[in-house]
């Protein structure tokens, strides 16, 4: 039987098997966008919520589901796609399946930027939100600059981006010390979470994500290139540093303003294009239709766990670890059986 | 077989300082379980956490070092604490200038003060005490002042606020909901029933939202309160310890919680987190009553200004 | 084996000779400034007659005897445990980036002390009990350091099967650490309450309130660790190489490798335990060492060790004294102090000799 299965999805062209993804993802984010809006602490009836998503009738119920739920499930996808699809970039760039935006040293620095706008000033949401986005690119272009003398070598790069990650992490706990506001907050905001995000988050988040995707598009081609080996790309006249360079500023400002939205949330950049590459049964995916896919997968993923943090109030970053955690120790043990 | 033994030191302890009256050496157990032997009448004392300073100041007199919160003093201790030195911050005394203080006697909160107690001892006595119910304020209280010989007047002190407490009931009809919250970023936490803070709301005959703590989680005094759940409960009165501007108050969901559009969203001192000091609770027993019923209490005067509950801005 | 030209060798004995004399007595201005300098400043002759008398009631040695000087000789061995774990780990596992974090040992270690008070905390809740369980806190190296030996086994068990393959046991080590790290943050915020800033100071790492009793315990770890390191002395240079080659040289590759991580973990986890975790000495301390001791093995290691109490001399110290009445963490200015030189490193060399 299984064996059938096995046989029949084998049989599958790589575009009905990427609609099948895809289908899957809808489905999933379909499935949390009825439970998120209609489950919550302001208890809702479901007919009575479906009701409310079709008009406004002014009531508290109304404004929960039209202002609470509803902009923290879309800050949840545009999160998640931010993080799929700047994954998959990321690891075309620095030629590393296993790398993750957070290697540009982007989360921590902008961590490090909210967790400092949040201690010491008090600025409405978009400032800050705008602040944390700054802090997280002169992270990374800390990491580049630095990266750049070695002609953005990956090795290099994740070196620079490991050591600029933990120097932020160290910095945030140099300032909560000395700082000393509780810690129980700012833990809470570090795990990365959805709670109480609102439309001004969403306004930030969907321009970056929207251009992002459509730049990724554009450039599916030179990012299917950028695999290749460095001799074979200079054989063909490619410029490798400037693509890396312009691939890793879309990277930065789509991981960085997600950061500022939601938190660290780690792991998804890094799975959801191996979920993807699992799905279509081949690791040599063309971007063009990598990059859609992983925003999506990203997407359905951070759904379900804001889903899954609302039930027992989890932080969604922690359920990614939960989750992102062993899915990297079966890749790292897959990869090792296919060197063999 | 421990709490057998505890038992009979504690009766040994309370038949020494019963038969001596105010005689020392005296033996007192804190709330690590210990016995603490004190051997003169301490003259130094220092204060990690408010308590202690509190309790001196209720005393009539002055503590030699105090702990800061955010690096600040309570401001609610006003000049009763002004020769004091600076320890540090509350959950890291600074051990050399403990030393260089050497007190006589430190009164500290248990948590914070228990993981260090054998360096904290090596400058003198500790006395630690959890501070979170009534009846740790009462205990601690009665247990400090006779650390301090006056026994007599630490009993007066927690009769006093029970009698003041049982007088300021009689006069509330209840019939009003609050929250105590603190909060951090844009996630309010709110307190539990089991703080002192919500206790004193409670027995003025108001309703706490968040209620009592799960269970099995009793050693909790507060968690994270969604928006929703705010909104859903929506209480007549907020007290919120740090609100400042920022986040949490860009959020949308405040405008139309109840006690903003009302005027009743108040943002409180540290004192109502630390209200276990015999000063403290009758300030926050004062201040909370007024608050809640705003007719039938009249705006306390004793409260240094710095201390005093202000309105919350909502001004977006 | 190669035979090094006499004129060179002698250069470099010059050199290592010299860089040696520097470290030592950069040591021991060290030791002295962190038993003269604190919080409490008193003139250093009261407080050297203190540190020679070691009268109870004076103040003088109070603070030298019950507070710095502990501190001062815990400083100098954990630096120098973590430099050498560095030292060992980026050895075997061929990766400069290698420190303690990266075989679980500093998060497995912060699980079991976050786990433990947990426990304390919600055995004081249980009427079965008592309200006044005796505390905890004197357990908590000892818990320290069973996380830490469990999840450096755990990663080891992991990566059994491919051989401890470098690259395998690092993201095995990676993955690890992020999972065990994010159950210790979910502890903490789901449980709250005032122990949350225990365990923060924990998790910096930081030598406050510590004294001889940890170095009691500490001591013994650290005697087996240094002696272990010198058995490796020779197997060490040969795991730097491929495994081919090394096989061809008479290694009994894997033997070595279970041994040199071993060793590691010991002095690690034994560190760990009494400081917390302490980032970035084990990881830039042998890339400093590298430059100050040249090519030969056996002083590098000597060498090592010394930048390594160094480092964490000069982290406590400064934490100690740049913002008193407050203090800063050791683990966190060590990682603010050692990043950028490892990254002023890895801009000098482009490529770190691996």
């Amino acid at each position: 039987m299984s064996r059938h299965l096995v046989d029949t999805w084998a049989d599958f062209s790589l575009t009905s098997r990427a609609v099948w993804i895809s289908g899957l993802s809808l489905v999933a984010i379909g499935a949390t966008l009825i439970g998120s809006l209609v489950w919550g602490d302001y208890g809702v009836s479901f007919s009575h919520a479906l009701e409310l998503v079709a008009y406004d009738d002014g009531s508290d119920a109304a404004f929960v589901i039209h202002e609470i739920r509803f902009p923290r499930l879309l800050a949840a996808m545009l999160v998640g796609s931010a993080l799929g699809l700047s994954g998959a970039i990321v690891q075309a760039i620095t030629r590393n399946p296993l790398g993750e935006p957070g290697l540009l040293g982007v989360t921590a620095g902008a961590s490090f930027a909210m967790a400092f706008s949040m201690t010491f000033f008090s600025l409405p949401t978009s400032a800050e939100l705008a602040f944390g986005t700054v802090g997280g690119i002169s992270a990374a272009a800390l990491t580049l600059a630095i990266g750049m003398k070695a002609r953005l070598d990956p090795l290099y790069l994740t070196l620079t981006g490991m050591s600029v990650n933990l120097f932020f992490g160290a910095a945030i706990i140099v300032m909560l010390v000395s700082a000393n506001i509780e810690v129980n907050g700012i833990y809470y905001w570090l795990t990365g979470s959805l709670v109480n995000r609102t439309w001004d988050h969403v306004a930030i988040l969907w321009p970056w994500v929207v251009s992002g995707l459509i730049l990724g598009l554009f450039g599916a081609g030179r990012l299917d290139a950028l695999i290749l080996d460095e001799d074979v790309l200079a054989s063909l006249g490619i410029r490798v540093t400037t693509w890396r360079l312009l691939f890793g500023v879309v990277v930065v400002m789509l991981a960085a303003v997600a950061v500022a939205a939601a938190g660290p949330i780690t792991f998804i950049g890094l799975v959801a294009p191996h979920i993807v590459r699992f799905g279509l049964g081949t690791q040599g995916v063309s971007h063009r239709i990598l990059l859609p896919l992983s925003a999506l997968v990203g997407a359905a993923l951070v759904c379900a766990a804001d889903l899954a943090a609302k039930w027992q109030e989890v932080p969604v970053g922690i359920l990614c670890v939960l989750l992102g955690g062993p899915v990297l120790v079966y890749l790292v043990g897959r990869r090792e059986v296919s060197d063999a | 077989m421990r709490n057998v033994l505890n038992f009979l030191l504690s009766f040994i302890a309370l038949c020494s300082s019963a038969v001596l009256a105010q005689g020392y050496p005296l033996t007192i157990i804190d709330d690590r379980d210990k016995p603490v032997t004190i051997a003169q009448p301490p003259q130094t004392v220092a204060s990690v956490s408010s308590f202690g300073a509190d309790v001196m100041a209720a005393l009539g007199r002055q503590v030699a070092g105090i702990s800061t919160l955010n690096g600040q003093r309570s401001a609610y201790l006003g000049d009763s604490a002004t020769k004091a030195v600076s320890l540090g911050e509350v959950h890291q005394t600074n051990l050399e200038i403990l030393t260089q203080l050497a007190p006589d006697l430190t009164i500290g909160l248990r948590t914070y003060t228990e993981p260090f107690a054998r360096k904290i001892e090596e400058t003198g006595t500790l006395l630690a005490f959890d501070l979170t119910t009534l009846d740790d304020s009462l205990n601690a209280v009665t247990l400090a002042t006779r650390a301090l010989g006056a026994d007599s007047q630490g009993e007066a002190m927690n009769k006093g606020f029970l009698d003041e407490l049982e007088a300021a009931a009689k006069q509330t009809d209840g019939n009003v909901s609050a929250v105590f919250l603190w909060h951090w970023g844009n996630v309010p936490y709110a307190y539990y029933n089991n703080h002192l803070t919500p206790q004193i709301m409670v027995r003025l005959g108001a309703t706490n939202i968040h209620g009592e703590p799960p269970q099995g989680m009793a050693s909790i005094d507060s968690a994270a309160m969604t928006m929703e759940a705010l909104l859903r409960l929506n209480p007549d009165v907020i007290l919120s310890f740090k609100g400042e501007a920022g986040p949490f108050v860009q959020h949308p969901a405040w405008q139309r919680l109840k006690a903003v559009q009302s005027g009743r969203a108040w943002r409180v001192a540290d004192h109502y987190v630390m209200s276990h000091g015999p000063i403290a609770r009758r300030m926050v027993l004062h201040e909370v009553a007024h608050l809640l019923y705003p007719s039938v209490f009249p705006e306390p005067s004793e409260i240094p200004l710095a201390a005093r509950a202000k309105p919350m801005d909502f001004e977006r | 084996m190669l035979s090094v030209p006499p004129a060179i060798a002698s250069r470099s004995d010059r050199r290592y000779a010299m860089g040696l004399l520097f470290l030592s007595a950069l040591l021991a201005l060290l030791v002295l400034a962190s038993l003269f300098f604190g919080a409490v400043s008193l003139p250093a002759g009261d407080l050297f007659t203190g540190l020679v008398s070691r009268q109870a009631s004076s103040l003088e040695s109070a603070l030298v005897w019950q507070l710095r000087l502990p501190r001062t000789l815990l400083a100098v061995l954990v630096g120098l445990q973590f430099a050498t774990a560095g030292l060992i780990l980026q050895a075997v596992i061929r990766n400069p980036l290698a420190d303690p974090g990266v075989i679980g040992v500093s998060s497995g270690a912060g699980l079991a002390v976050v786990a433990l008070l947990l426990v304390s905390d919600m055995a004081g809740a249980d009427p079965l009990i008592g309200t006044n369980q005796p505390s905890m806190m004197a357990w908590l190296p000892v818990a320290a350091l069973f996380g830490g030996l469990a999840a450096a086994s755990l990663v080891l068990a992991m990566s059994w099967r491919a051989k401890l393959c470098p690259i395998r046991l690092t993201l095995n080590g990676v993955a690890v650490g992020a999972v065990l790290n994010a159950l210790v943050m979910w502890t903490i915020i789901v449980w709250g309450g005032a122990r949350t800033e225990i365990a923060l100071i924990w998790l910096a790492g930081s030598l406050y309130g510590r004294d001889f009793l940890h170095l009691q315990v500490l001591w013994p770890w650290c005697l087996v660790g240094i002696l272990g390191t010198l058995a490796l002395l020779r197997p060490l240079s040969l795991l730097r190489l491929d495994d081919a080659v090394s096989a061809s040289l008479g290694m009994r590759g894997l033997f070595w490798r279970v041994t040199a991580i071993i060793v590691a973990v010991i002095l690690a986890a034994s560190a760990v335990a009494v400081t917390g975790p302490i980032g970035f000495v084990g990881l830039v301390t042998p890339h400093l060492s590298r430059l100050l001791a040249g090519p030969d093995e056996r002083s590098l290691i000597v060498v090592n060790m010394m930048v390594g109490s160094i480092l964490m001399l000069s982290a406590d110290l400064l934490g100690r004294s740049l913002i008193s009445p407050l203090e800063i963490p050791a683990g966190a200015l060590t990682t603010l102090l050692g990043i950028p030189v490892f990254l002023l490193l890895l801009h000098r060399q482009r490529r770190l000799g691996i």
